[in-house]
């Protein structure tokens, strides 16, 4: 069965891109454009393999999303990873402090994302 | 990052520009408004973001030295005033334009140099000093963007590097589950790297009512013997925090002389479990040091255990190391090798030649002997140059995946036979072949997934690439489950070039094989992939070069296969030795089809026209002993050897067919470079020296002539 | 203790045992215990195995030998799970079917029925 994952970001290029380089592996993937709208996914999904978010996002950022989304029992342990930039190093730790799985550095390229999203989600 | 989704990224891009500018205009009227300042900033953020993702690295160079002034206002370090509103205002329009670039001119980059300085100019007169200091890092003027430093800064470390062994602690913390991190996958990627003993301690799991399942309460020891640097061993860690314990320590490079392994009290004094004063003291009283230390408490019967299965793996690398060593010979000391025993094969058929003709059956049954002892000799002599074609899998794989990324196809690559061995050289000219093959497969053979499901194919695609034995031959297969080949389209485009005339009856298969003659591409659409017809051509001759063959079939609908029929070796080639007025010549016995007997007055008969007809085909030829005006006259009987060259047979008028040979190829000397239709030569038993005929050369100029003829003739009717 | 007609306990989760699933495992277990007897866990029905429920599972054992009764692993082992646990040193061997696992399995005491 396919592995489901949830791409959250603000810019559709990058939700887009990151789609379709996971769907050309085989992995099924929604999209959502921050993380209020990840959440209204996460009600209406049973279970997902993989989560990827963005930062900085409108309405609910990253952060608040991984924090909202670790406090539901089905998502409790579901491997999220975060993107950032090399920038902001602050927020890998404060990712992982709100219960991410690990980040994903931008720029990264499809075989780099690739590789990430193996370790945690298989 | 993928350029179909370029277009989105700019539109998004002039639109989050667009937010900016109204966002930036009301904060000039609000500076104190924190979301406002927030939006800039997010806006500014993600046009950094996804610039850089996009490969517009200009962009997101400046985009993100104003994100950091813009965050510094955020932390309220700055203070918003017009000055700043306006530099950002500018900075947006300059972000504009360098988005119609992908280089921007330098006259645009030094603009935005500009704005940079006034931006730092202006923080360091509102924040003070300090912020100067903290501020985005001034870079080296007329630096400009320069290459990123980042991305495969471990993989220097992997390389060729001498394996070392290296011992990996890992204690997880208890709450690593947590954040959905998977143990045991972190761990199999690690021993993935190499070899590995891998020890895990349980012995801190609590009882079941105690325990609390969603706590992790095992920790690990792990000796491995990888060439994987301690780079790539941490970045397997990466995303394990702080909480848990992880040490890895290099205990022994291969060449170590730890001479029968490593004591046990080493192990222990090295993992920090006991002092060395202990074990000094335990070792004087004779008694077994494990035991002991158990016994007195001082580790537990499990560290006993692991530090044994230390012991135990570096002792088995160490024998490895004793058994299977290998030395480093200097190639050419190979080539050398590889001559002499050439010689020696050719020596050999001298013997047995000679022996036969002797009729001396003592002389006979030393031969067979010698004959014996130097096939061997040769088959040892060439394995030493054998590798595992295996080895150029992996880089098809990568083209098969890149490639059907690009067509947005699926495509499974499945290979067999990787540890088929072929000669060194050999493997690596059959490299560009193979790619080329494998991308035609990809590019006009499989089908794209929407049309696959509408046949009833399952949807990814498969190639298959398989390599065996056969013989003094290897056979490598290239298959596919695709459309196959469309003999009537070939055909049409036969006729179109020229190769085939109206009418010519020609079976599928014989017409498949049109696709391997020059200029032929049956693609209606050009593809940026497959080239523009400079495909299967070039693919035979590459092969034909390595005297092989190449082979095709095709079922229409269901695929097709490509077979390659390439000779274990360069250097030995099984050759027909023939003779033309006093001189040896050899023809490589994979193109020869055939000889034929043919009077001198038939010969003669046949005149100016030099062709002749072979299994229904009319086959030009030429005389060796006029091509390499030689003096005399031929024999009243002469023989015609038939080759196949690249794309049609041609024929060799001998004086005599002497019979097969094992022959070594020599490269010319300089002399001989120039010399027309010869590739190289041989030097026989007795030492005389024979020529090996370039067969393909040879054919293309028996071609020309013929057609000059026949347009000379045209001419003249 | 071996009188033949103790009541026997089968667990037989399904599908992939994550971290999820390891508190309701221990709870199964636990329950098990409670009503006596032998307990089979069989293992043809998962198709991968974390580190979470393996530890749920060693601690079945233990609290087994304590107890003095007996804690089977029964049924095929998927090839998935052998490996999984091959690679991070569990076993040494790579088994087929749940008593073969018992054999090999580090620190697991078989006892003989």
């Amino acid at each position: 069965m396919a592995k489901k994952i949830l791409v959250i970001d603000d810019s559709a290029a990058i939700r887009q891109s990151i789609s379709f380089i996971l769907q050309q592996e085989g992995y099924e993937t929604i999209e959502a454009q921050d993380g209020q709208e990840g959440l209204g996914v996460l009600a209406g999904v049973g279970a997902l393999d993989l989560i990827i978010t963005d930062v900085n996002m409108p309405n609910l950022d990253g952060i608040g999303f991984i924090r909202k989304a670790r406090e539901l029992p089905a998502f409790k342990f579901t491997p999220i990873l975060v993107l950032t930039t090399e920038s902001q190093g602050t927020k890998m730790n404060e990712g992982k402090e709100a219960g991410a799985t690990g980040w994903i550095v931008k720029p990264f390229n499809a075989e780099k994302l690739l590789a990430i999203v193996k370790k945690v989600a298989e | 990052m993928i350029d179909k989704f370029k277009s989105t990224f700019l539109e998004e891009a002039n639109e989050l520009l667009g937010q900016l500018e109204e966002t930036l205009l009301e904060l000039e009227t609000m500076p104190t408004d924190s979301e406002l300042l927030n939006k800039a900033f997010r806006a500014m953020h993600t046009v950094k973001g996804s610039s850089s993702m996009f490969g517009y690295d200009a962009v997101s160079k400046f985009t993100h030295e104003v994100e950091t002034a813009l965050d510094r206002c955020r932390n309220g370090e700055i203070l918003i005033d017009r000055i700043f509103i306006g530099l950002t205002l500018r900075a947006r329009d300059h972000i504009r334009g360098l988005l119609d670039f992908e280089n921007p001119p330098e006259e645009l980059l030094r603009q935005g140099e500009a704005i940079l300085g006034e931006y730092r100019a202006w923080m360091a007169n509102i924040g003070g000093g300090k912020a100067v200091a903290s501020g985005p890092a001034p870079k080296g003027e007329g630096e400009g963007s320069k290459a990123r430093p980042r991305e495969g800064a471990n993989s220097e470390a992997q390389g060729e590097a001498e394996p070392m062994t290296w011992r990996i602690m890992f204690r997880p913390a208890p709450e690593i589950f947590k954040d959905g991190t998977k143990v045991l996958t972190l761990i199999a990627e690690l021993v993935a790297l190499g070899e590995a003993s891998v020890y895990p301690h349980i012995e801190a799991l609590p009882g079941l009512a105690a325990m609390d399942p969603e706590l992790c309460y095992c920790s690990w020891d792990i000796i491995l013997t990888t060439r994987a640097g301690e780079n790539a061993l941490r970045d397997i860690f990466i995303f394990v925090e702080n909480r848990s314990e992880l040490q890895i320590s290099r205990i022994a490079k291969q060449g170590d002389e730890f001479a029968n392994a490593k004591r046990l009290g080493e192990i222990f004094i090295e993992r920090g479990l006991v002092s060395a004063a202990t074990i000094g003291s335990v070792l004087e009283g004779h008694k077994r040091l494990g035991e002991t230390l158990v016994e007195q408490k001082v580790v537990s019967s499990d560290e006993v255990a692991s530090a044994l299965l230390e012991q135990e793996h570096l002792k088995k690398i160490q024998e490895r190391k004793d058994v299977a060593g290998s030395i480093r010979v200097a190639s050419d000391k190979l080539d050398s090798l590889v001559d002499l025993v050439g010689e020696l094969v050719t020596l050999q058929a001298r013997l047995s030649q000679t022996a036969s003709e002797r009729q001396d059956s003592a002389l006979g049954s030393i031969s067979e002997q010698f004959e014996r002892l130097i096939s061997q000799l040769r088959d040892n002599t060439m394995s030493i140059r054998m590798l595992p074609i295996g080895s150029t899998f992996n880089k098809f794989r990568r083209v098969v995946r890149d490639l059907s990324l690009e067509l947005g196809k699926e495509v499974e690559l499945q290979t067999e036979g990787a540890e088929t061995e072929l000669d060194k050289t050999v493997i690596e000219r059959l490299s560009d072949p193979l790619v080329h093959i494998i991308r035609n497969s990809l590019d006009h053979g499989i089908e794209s997934p929407d049309l696959r499901r509408e046949k009833g194919k399952p949807v990814p695609g498969v190639i298959r690439l398989s390599a065996r034995h056969s013989g003094a031959y290897v056979l490598i297969q290239v298959s596919d489950d695709g459309k196959g080949l469309d003999a009537e389209a070939i055909r049409q485009k036969g006729i179109e070039r020229g190769l085939i005339v109206q009418g010519q009856e020609l079976s599928d298969n014989e017409l498949f094989q049109l696709i391997f003659a020059p200029g032929f591409s049956t693609a209606r659409v050009i593809t940026t992939v497959s080239g523009r017809g400079v495909g299967m051509d070039v693919v035979r001759r590459e092969i034909d070069g390595l005297g092989g063959s190449v082979h095709l079939e095709s079922a229409a609908g269901a695929g097709m296969t490509v077979t390659l029929k390439i000779p274990l070796t360069l250097a030995i080639i099984e050759g027909l030795l023939v003779k033309v007025a006093g001189d040896f010549y050899v023809i490589p016995l994979s193109s020869v089809d055939g000889c034929i007997e043919i009077a001198k007055e038939d010969l003669d008969q046949l005149g100016e026209r030099r062709i002749f007809s072979f299994r229904n085909e009319f086959v030009p030829f030429v005389s060796l002993r006029r091509f390499f005006d030689s003096v005399g006259q031929g024999p009243s009987i002469s023989q015609i050897v038939i080759a196949q060259a690249l794309d049609s047979r041609v024929g060799f008028v001998v004086d005599q067919v002497i019979g097969d040979y094992q022959t070594v190829i020599k490269p010319l000397g300089r002399m001989f470079k120039s010399v027309e239709g010869i590739s190289g030569a041989t030097i026989l038993g007795d030492g005389t020296v024979a020529l090996i005929l370039d067969v393909n050369r040879l054919s293309q100029v028996v071609q020309h002539e013929s057609k000059v003829r026949t347009a000379a003739r045209s001419g003249v009717a | 203790m071996d009188d033949g007609h103790a009541p026997v306990t089968r667990l037989g989760p399904q599908g992939n045992l994550g971290i999820e699933k390891a508190s309701a495992l221990r709870g199964e277990i636990i329950d098990a215990f409670s009503r006596g007897g032998l307990i089979e866990f069989d293992f043809a029905g998962i198709v991968d195995l974390d580190l979470p429920c393996l530890q749920v599972i060693y601690a079945a054992h233990r609290e087994a030998r304590a107890r003095d009764v007996q804690f089977r692993l029964v049924g095929r082992v998927n090839p998935r799970i052998a490996g999984r646990l091959k690679a991070s040193g569990f076993i040494t061997a790579i088994p087929e079917t749940g008593a073969e696992l018992e054999g090999c399995l580090l620190g697991w005491t078989r006892e003989e029925s």
